[in-house]
């Protein structure tokens, strides 16, 4: 380990970090552009720079590996005015317009021009700069050559994490730009990250242009829920609207390293704006009835009571993986409650392939979970208790997070819908009006994933946790607490859990591989379950 | 416009004889630019096909170099020297006859489309300013006279 | 005083450029001597000679092959940096389209000399004669066996490409040919890793310049002492000096380093025509910060001319008279250099942007006094804060001329017109 001073702190350091990297273990922050640790050092925004003993120049932090014996200084008025000039001649060209600008309040140019910067301007007012075209890199990106320092982190993020070279700059000099090929556009699934890594305003998502301030927003680390990577995510609440506004990644280099997908940055819309349910539904002999929670519940504890007793083959639950382990859990304990009746669960497949290391085949966050949770949970006893189902043996069947209509075959559809419309009883727990839902006798509104506490098991087995970012819409409930609901008109004692967190706790007693598992274990980078359990 | 067989063949030739193909690319593009006489979206694509590199990298490399034309120019280009040692000796008065004897601006074509008039940046040539290269031609020590003649003589060229 | 010619010997001969015409005087005789040497002794050689490189930082080019590791798994190259576009320069295209033998002997003798059996040739895209004759010259040492396999039965292999550039200053930065050769844009590298332990594809690679090594043969042939003995004690042997601008004769002359300039000016370019007072001098190429009348009695040497405060460079003397307006001369070159910027580094981007914008709005009488020293501060910023030098390239002579003429500037802004 080499060991270093940074600004008279003398430190040991791991070989092969850069000087940025090294003086913010220090607890040195050096400003930078063009700098980012997953991509490769170009020394290009000239921002970093430092004074290094026994070198006359000033030099760019990023591109100077730490060797025994570096001294280096950030702190003197050498690279005091660097930095500031450096600042300056960013800003020749920079419009200045941040009180518009959507990245204002979180950019990496405002911040460092605060700090660094000279803190008036000689160049003159906007007439006095270069003035280009805004044009859209896809139908989801907005480039603004204007605000654009060419730091060309995002052409390297095409180049080298995508490896899909849909960007590039053209021209030179001072008429450089970034650009796609002409026809084409930034259309990759991961394409989103050139906003997050822009460090200024020049790449914005043009659905929320004009639409989004920072300082406005409420931050909750979450989990994505839309495949089986488990990204890390932010979860960004703008509460004047009172909805979701941004997905945006949260650096876990176990899992996602500074990434997210597309789907998982954009599609958060698809379930704000799918459908809700907002009230539980019950049916009476004509129609659909708004409902109280208590007498939906008490209509669904009332049914259970009594299959309590009788077959528990007639009965089954059903849900997917997109269940939280905590639901995962509680279904099972109903399922043994009832005398082990059926409880089956959609998941993904086993064989994981991964586009860009990221975007997985298997579209359920806790597939794992399920195999490790719902012992039922594998596909041919899925494929007995569907069987059953379309056979006209089951006559209860609980449905939560889960399509029954996606489970079967598309020749089974028509036969799956005789047996719903013939089954004596159907209750369906779900955020959106699923085709399952349309057979229910009671309908309960459930929380998405951001309006709720728990878990995933990604594929790597590591448990997350995903955190409630925003109430859910009208009287919908958190999947754990409805199945808590339930439980407890069978039985009291097994079900009283005050939270998603007491679950776990439950979990980690009774479940191999989950042993010592708790939230405050699972932190904010997930924690990976013992090896063997599970998968 | 798809490639003609014949440059295709040329521009495997070339790519076959350079150590990566992505290194022939600046080769291909001056063949593929002596063809054509620009390079167009088109041709930038084929030749990234050609290559197996990314169309962008054409793309880029296309426009950083200032003898690539990525808009069409004229059957002759021009490039009048500006630089110190060529404006010392009288560069930018050269400039103003030209631009007055063909009818252009400097960065524009001729109305007849058979000269572009475009500024070189220092073309080596500064014991001999002012100095002008007319394709593959280098012309010295230029007077109005001479380049009057010049003109005359690509005009009577076609 | 004659010249002292010794790369430029038979430049004026006819048909200088072919292999007979090379031959017939000598050429080729100190390659069959270097091939009798070890490598080692080639590169001792010209470290003993003194010889320093000639495209503009005078690093000593016996030393900088001795970085190439000489154990070195990897294929090492040798590129040889004919893309001569500093304004004011023009030598090297000379040697390239007259003597073009002697600088590709040179070139086999330094590969011979650091274990190199690839060699490229990069020439600008503007020199298409140029080009022409290189790739003849190629071809007719190939024939002679010169180049290929077991040159001149030594068991040395050599193959040589010339690579014709499209147009960018910049690929005359060592690692911007690089990139170049490559096939990409002619955007220089950041520094470390240096070219001869990660150079072109990844290998350790040189770039010398056409006259250095042009030079090479010559120190072969008649020794290291002997070129040691021409110049200066740091500064050995003979240098091709171009004038250029308002001199009667204009052009190169070969001459030992260490000339005076104002010899140079007056006994060998003939003064100004008209005899008109010289205003400024920018000594090396326009990278090079000006010299103002009073300080032209000066040796042309690497060292003296970088203890005065500018370059020898490439040693292209521009020569400013009276008549000229310094303004213009400073507007002139910031317009090259922010043409050329590569637009990587933010100080030249901008920097050469802002300078010649400001430039021209004084110029066209529309500037204040405040300007001159946002011109300094920029220029002293643009120094030393970049990836290459090319920034540097652009604040030298503009801010010698801003601190040199400052009086004419000053007086321009106050009258507000040019």
């Amino acid at each position: 380990m080499p060991k270093i001073t940074i600004d008279g702190i003398e430190l040991d350091v791991d070989d092969g970090l850069n000087v940025i990297q090294a003086a913010a273990v220090a607890g040195i922050e050096i400003p930078h552009f063009c700098y980012h640790p997953s991509l490769s050092v170009v020394a290009q925004c000239r921002q970093c720079l430092v004074e290094v003993e026994g070198v006359p120049k000033v030099l760019p932090a990023c591109n100077t590996t730490v060797r025994d014996g570096l001294v280096v200084k950030t702190d003197t008025e050498k690279a005091f005015e660097a930095r500031k000039a450096a600042v300056e001649f960013t800003l020749i060209n920079h419009p200045l317009d941040c009180p518009i600008c959507d990245k204002g309040g979180e950019c990496p140019l405002q911040m460092t021009t605060f700090t660094h910067g000279p803190g008036y301007s000689r160049v003159g007012g906007p007439e006095d700069k270069k003035v280009r075209q805004k044009s859209y890199l896809s139908d989801r990106i907005m480039y603004d050559a204007n605000r654009c320092i060419m730091c060309t982190r995002c052409v390297r993020f095409t180049d080298e994490v995508t490896k899909t070279h849909e960007l590039g700059t053209t021209g030179r000099g001072f008429r450089k730009k970034i650009s796609v090929f002409p026809g084409k556009t930034l259309d990759n699934e991961l394409a989103g990250n050139v906003i997050d890594i822009c460090p200024v305003g020049a790449l914005l998502p043009k659905d929320t242009l004009h639409d989004e301030r920072v300082w406005y927003m409420e931050f909750t680390d979450s989990v994505c829920s839309l495949c089986s990577t488990g990204c890390n995510i932010t979860v960004g609440v703008d509460p004047r609207k009172g909805e979701v506004s941004r997905i945006r990644p949260r650096i876990n280099e176990e899992v996602n390293g500074h990434w997210i997908c597309d789907r998982g940055r954009f599609d958060y819309k698809e379930i704000q704006e799918s459908t809700r349910l907002k009230d539980p539904i019950m049916k009476s002999d004509k129609d659909y009835e708004i409902a109280s929670w208590e007498n939906a519940i008490n209509g669904i504890g009332a049914r259970l009571s009594g299959m309590k007793s009788g077959d528990a083959s007639a009965c089954a639950i059903a849900g997917s993986a997109r269940l939280t382990n905590e639901e995962m859990f509680l279904v099972a304990k109903l399922s043994s409650t009832l005398g082990d009746c059926p409880a089956i669960c959609a998941t993904g497949t086993e064989k994981i392939e991964k586009k860009f290391d990221l975007v997985s085949n298997d579209p359920y966050p806790n597939s794992a979970g399920a195999r490790n949770l719902m012992a039922q949970a594998n596909g041919d006893y899925t494929k007995t208790t569907i069987d059953s189902l379309l056979a006209g043996r089951i006559d209860t069947l609980v449905v939560i997070e889960a399509d029954l209509f996606e489970m079967v075959s598309g020749q089974e559809k028509d036969a799956l819908s005789r047996a719903l419309e013939k089954i004596g009883f159907l209750a369906v727990i779900d955020y959106k009006l699923t085709e399952t839902a349309r057979y229910a006798h009671v309908i309960l509104p459930a929380a998405s994933s951001y309006e709720k506490d728990g878990t995933f098991t990604n594929d790597a087995g590591r448990v997350q946790k995903i955190k409630k970012a925003i109430s859910p819409p009208g009287k919908a409930k958190p999947g754990w607490e409805i199945l808590c609901m339930i439980g407890e008109k069978l039985d009291k004692a097994l079900f009283s859990y005050g939270s998603a967190s007491d679950v776990m706790d439950d979990i980690s007693l009774k479940t191999p591989g989950y042993g010592g598992m708790s939230y405050d274990g699972v932190g904010t980078v997930g924690k990976v379950i013992e090896h063997g359990a599970g998968r | 416009m798809p490639f003609p067989p014949g440059l295709r063949d040329k521009i495997q030739d070339i790519a076959d004889g350079h150590e990566t193909r992505l290194s022939a690319l600046i080769p291909v593009l001056r063949e593929v630019q002596n063809e054509f006489g620009w390079l167009s979206t088109e041709s930038m694509e084929e030749v990234a096909e050609a290559l197996d590199i990314p169309a962008s990298s054409v793309q880029n490399v296309a426009s950083f170099y200032t003898m690539f034309f990525t808009e069409p120019v004229g059957t002759h280009v021009m490039w009048l020297c500006r630089t110190l040692s060529c404006a010392l000796r009288g560069a930018e008065g050269l400039e103003h006859h030209l631009c007055k004897r063909l009818g252009v601006k400097t960065g524009e074509t001729t109305a007849d489309g058979k000269i572009t008039f475009l500024e070189a940046e220092c073309l080596a040539s500064c014991g001999t300013a002012p100095a002008m290269l007319v394709d593959d031609t280098l012309y010295e020590n230029l007077t109005e006279a001479e380049v009057d003649r010049i003109v005359d003589e690509i005009k009577k060229k076609g | 005083m004659p010249e002292q010619r010794i790369i430029r010997n038979y430049v004026d001969r006819t048909n200088s450029y072919t292999v007979g015409s090379y031959l017939s005087s000598g050429g080729y005789s100190a390659l069959r001597k270097a091939l009798g040497m070890a490598p080692g002794e080639i590169t001792d050689a010209v470290k003993k000679s003194g010889l320093r490189g000639r495209g503009g930082a005078g690093f000593p080019a016996g030393i900088k092959w001795s970085f190439i590791p000489p154990d070195s798994k990897k294929p090492v190259y040798l590129c040889c940096n004919a893309d001569e576009s500093e304004p004011g320069s023009f030598k090297d295209r000379e040697i390239l389209e007259k003597d073009p033998h002697q600088m590709i002997e040179g070139i086999i003798i330094a590969c011979y000399a650091i274990r190199s059996h690839k060699a490229y040739i990069y020439i600008r895209g503007e020199m298409p004669y140029g080009a022409k004759r290189i790739q003849q010259a190629i071809e007719e040492a190939y024939e002679h066996g010169y180049l290929g396999k077991n040159i001149l039965l030594s068991g040395f292999d050599l193959d040589m490409k010339l690579y014709i550039g499209a147009g960018a200053y910049i690929c005359g930065e060592e690692t911007g040919l690089l990139e170049s050769i490559e096939g990409k844009k002619g955007e220089p590298r950041p520094k470390p890793p240096f070219p001869a332990q990660i150079g072109l594809f990844g290998c350790p690679t040189i770039v010398n310049n056409v006259e250095t090594l042009a030079c090479v043969p010559h120190i072969i042939n008649n020794g290291a002492d002997w070129f040691a003995s021409i110049g200066t004690p740091r500064n050995t042997g003979t240098k091709i000096f171009g004038l250029s601008g308002h001199v009667n004769k204009p052009g190169l002359y070969e001459l030992p380093l260490g000339i005076n300039l104002l010899e140079l000016i007056e006994e060998y370019g003939g003064g100004t025509p008209g005899g008109r007072k010289i205003k400024a001098v920018s000594p090396g190429g326009s990278s090079s910060a000006v010299f103002s009348a009073d300080e032209l009695d000066i040796a042309m040497d690497f060292d003296t001319v970088a203890a005065a405060g500018s370059m020898l460079g490439t040693a292209g003397v521009t020569v400013m008279d009276e008549t000229v307006s310094m303004i213009k001369v400073a507007q002139n070159l910031a317009h090259f250099y922010r043409d050329e910027s590569c637009g990587q580094c933010v100080q030249c981007r901008e920097g050469t942007w802002w300078l010649e914008k400001i430039l021209r709005e004084i110029d066209e009488g529309k500037g204040s006094i405040e300007h001159l020293d946002i011109i300094l501060d920029a220029c002293s910023q643009m120094r030393g804060t970049t990836i290459c030098a090319l920034a540097d390239g652009c604040a030298m002579p503009i801010e010698s001329i801003v601190r040199k003429f400052r009086d004419e500037f000053e007086e321009h802004i106050k009258m507000g017109h040019s």
